[in-house]
């Protein structure tokens, strides 16, 4: 998924010549009314972009100044950019004492002081802790419902499923699918996954089972095993049986819904992608 | 304009923030106007020795008391290490002087007064020459007048003649010679100038391969005068650099800059410009920022030599160059800045500011236009 956000940034921001297709924002085409067209959009970008020796409203005010704003309604949208990401009474505080949660907050709020109507946000919850987390999701679905259509980026499936009604899966620069959450679900409805505790917390060897009994991917889950197949092909009784027979106690069995993950790993594979970029 | 405004204000805020750049700025160069003016003190104080400078005199003089009296400004000046040799030839004098195998040539006559012909290998003891000849004719003209009302004892004060009473004259603001204090008061200031070209180089170069000139380039406002403003705030963090410095010099540390102050800080600001220009180029031009650091080495000592070569770490003259190696040397702006100021300072000769003013304006905006090219290269990347 990687890929695809910087490349989409720097064409609406005007960094980036595209080859084709057409990038419209509120019906301003980017490529001829570019000036117009970025006045509406806030970026969000990954590494956080702010200046650590200017204090947090001096960071915002600036940035917003760029944005055209300026005397009175620069200080107000300064202000209410603050307040709305909890960092009003840090106002005067200069960023290099900031926890990184603060640090993304000031982030957000140098690219919403504006009032964009579209809002790209590319992880903007990395390496947080859960409170300062849960204040920005909190606040992107403010601020959609404030009427900004958000465009959020991220490997955190939860969040996905939480905030966004209109997904898209990105691999290896392609889009995979597209769609809600529903329909990407039914992608993968053809699959049954069951989780299986033990007594005692005694595990079986997983080589036991894998590849038996229409079993395609299985995975050791706290104490648990989680079994996935298709189901034309799983045989859960078949499973159970075997462990049985092999002497494991069987505390509790679970049916486990598809979820977004689920589709994601589907989609995308299970193998490791150490050094690749989305 | 509005964003040019405000990105020359953010420039100049983070500048003032920074603790290492205030250290390196303002804290060092105080400390070292202090130190070297100290410490070098008793070489400035004996007088401005003016080493391997070899000047050939013409007398055609036939007054007895103007012979009299050359011959113990010879004698004062030798004192200074100016070393006085006689020829009968003025015409092979001065193809001397243009070949650079002498400093300058020197003819009396007492029907057209005093001829010097200098060149330009040693600028500053030109200067001094010059204006010790100035001492001296003016000198001269009041012993005549002397002369006719008590020969005996303006005899006497022509034997006593020391190398002060010509050499007072290179202080405009009427003190004995120039000191260490004014030497380093203005070399220190100059030097600092050029080690702030890394300070100039990593402000862009860190700024252009960050998040924050993503964020810059994806607002509605025009990137090269954002740019520019960046630019334009870092200049004017420097004027206040000068500003400061010079006021420090001349007020607490009590170096006297003479009577054209405002010359002087011009061609500080010239050196300043140039500077902020050329480290915005090389900031510019630094797309991995993993070699930032690397290239500011290179820098450092790209601006140590700059300093050694340009006299800011001790007088050029005493480098005993040959005539090729200070043509080459004679390149440096820096070099150029301290050739104007001195001949200011010294002699209240402006001949090279302009020179130096040109230049460093000159390449400063060279290396602006050329910034504006490669910033331009990496927004349509």
């Amino acid at each position: 998924m990687d890929c695809w956000v910087p490349t989409a940034q720097d064409c609406i921001s005007g960094l980036l010549k595209y080859d084709g297709g057409q990038i419209s924002i509120d019906g301003l085409d980017i490529g001829k009314k570019s000036v117009q067209a970025k006045e509406r959009v806030g970026i969000v970008p990954q590494d956080i972009a702010i200046y650590d020796t200017l204090t947090a409203y001096e960071n915002v005010a600036f940035f917003a100044g760029l944005y055209g704003l300026s005397g009175k309604l620069l200080k107000e949208r300064t202000l209410e950019a603050l307040e709305f990401t909890g960092l009003l009474d840090q106002a005067k505080a200069q960023p290099k004492t900031f926890s990184g949660g603060m640090k993304r907050r000031l982030n957000i709020a140098c690219s919403i002081a504006h009032n964009p109507s579209l809002i790209i946000l590319d992880e903007p919850t990395v390496g947080i802790d859960p409170q300062s987390r849960n204040h920005i999701l909190e606040s992107i679905k403010k601020l959609n419902e404030r009427g900004s259509t958000i465009i959020y980026t991220s490997h955190y499936m939860e969040e996905v499923e939480t905030l966004c009604n209109n997904i898209a899966i990105l691999d290896q620069g392609k889009m995979l699918a597209h769609g809600t959450k529903d329909q990407l679900v039914d992608m993968v409805s053809d699959v049954t996954t069951v989780q299986v505790f033990f007594a005692n917390n005694v595990m079986p060897d997983i080589n036991t089972i894998n590849g038996n009994c229409g079993v395609s991917h299985i995975e050791a889950v706290d104490h648990s095993l989680k079994l996935s197949g298709k189901n034309s092909s799983i045989d859960i009784n078949g499973i159970l049986a075997r462990l049985i027979e092999t002497g494991y106690q069987i505390r509790n069995i679970d049916t486990c819904k598809p979820n977004l993950e689920t589709v994601f790993l589907n989609l995308t594979g299970r193998k490791l992608r150490d050094g690749e970029e989305g | 304009m509005n964003a040019f405004f405000k990105a020359a204000a953010c420039s100049v805020k983070i500048f003032f923030r920074d603790r290492t750049v205030i250290i390196m700025m303002f804290v060092v160069p105080v400390v070292l106007m202090s130190i070297l003016g100290m410490a070098l003190d008793a070489t400035f104080d004996k007088g401005f020795k003016i080493n391997n400078f070899n000047v050939e005199y013409r007398n055609k003089s036939t007054d007895a008391n103007l012979t009299v009296g050359f011959q113990s400004f010879i004698k004062a000046l030798e004192e200074n290490d100016v070393k006085f040799v006689k020829t009968d030839n003025e015409t092979e004098g001065m193809k001397r002087v243009e070949n650079n195998q002498i400093a300058c040539l020197v003819v009396i006559d007492e029907n057209n007064g005093i001829k010097l012909y200098k060149n330009s290998s040693h600028p500053l003891g030109g200067d001094i020459l010059e204006s010790s000849l100035k001492a001296f004719e003016n000198r001269m003209n009041a012993i005549q007048s002397m002369m006719a009302v008590d020969p005996q004892k303006t005899m006497e004060l022509i034997g006593k003649e020391t190398g002060e009473s010509f050499i007072d004259s290179m202080d405009k603001a009427g003190r004995r010679t120039p000191t260490s204090k004014e030497y380093y008061g203005v070399a220190a200031i100059s030097m600092m100038l050029a080690f702030s070209l890394t300070s100039a180089y990593m402000r862009v170069a860190h700024e252009m391969t960050s998040s924050v000139s993503k964020r810059k380039f994806s607002t509605p406002a025009n990137p090269y005068a954002v740019f520019l403003g960046s630019q334009a705030g870092n200049f004017v963090a420097m004027i206040i650099q000068v500003g400061v410095l010079s006021a420090y010099s001349i007020f607490v540390n009590g170096s006297n800059w003479g009577k054209d102050t405002a010359t002087v800080i011009s061609v500080l600001l010239g050196e300043a410009f140039l500077v902020v220009g050329f480290g915005g180029m090389i900031g510019c031009y630094v797309k991995d920022r993993s070699k930032i650091v690397k290239i500011n080495y290179i820098i450092m000592i790209f601006a140590w030599f700059l300093n050694m070569f340009a006299g800011n770490f001790a007088s050029i003259d005493n480098f005993n160059a040959s005539e090729a190696t200070m043509k080459i040397l004679r390149l440096s702006p820096i070099l150029k800045v301290n050739d104007a100021i001195f001949g200011v300072l010294y002699n209240n000769n402006s001949g090279y500011v302009l020179d130096a003013l040109v230049t460093c304006f000159g390449l400063g905006l060279i290396c602006i236009v050329i910034s504006i090219m490669l910033y331009k290269r990496r927004l349509r990347a």
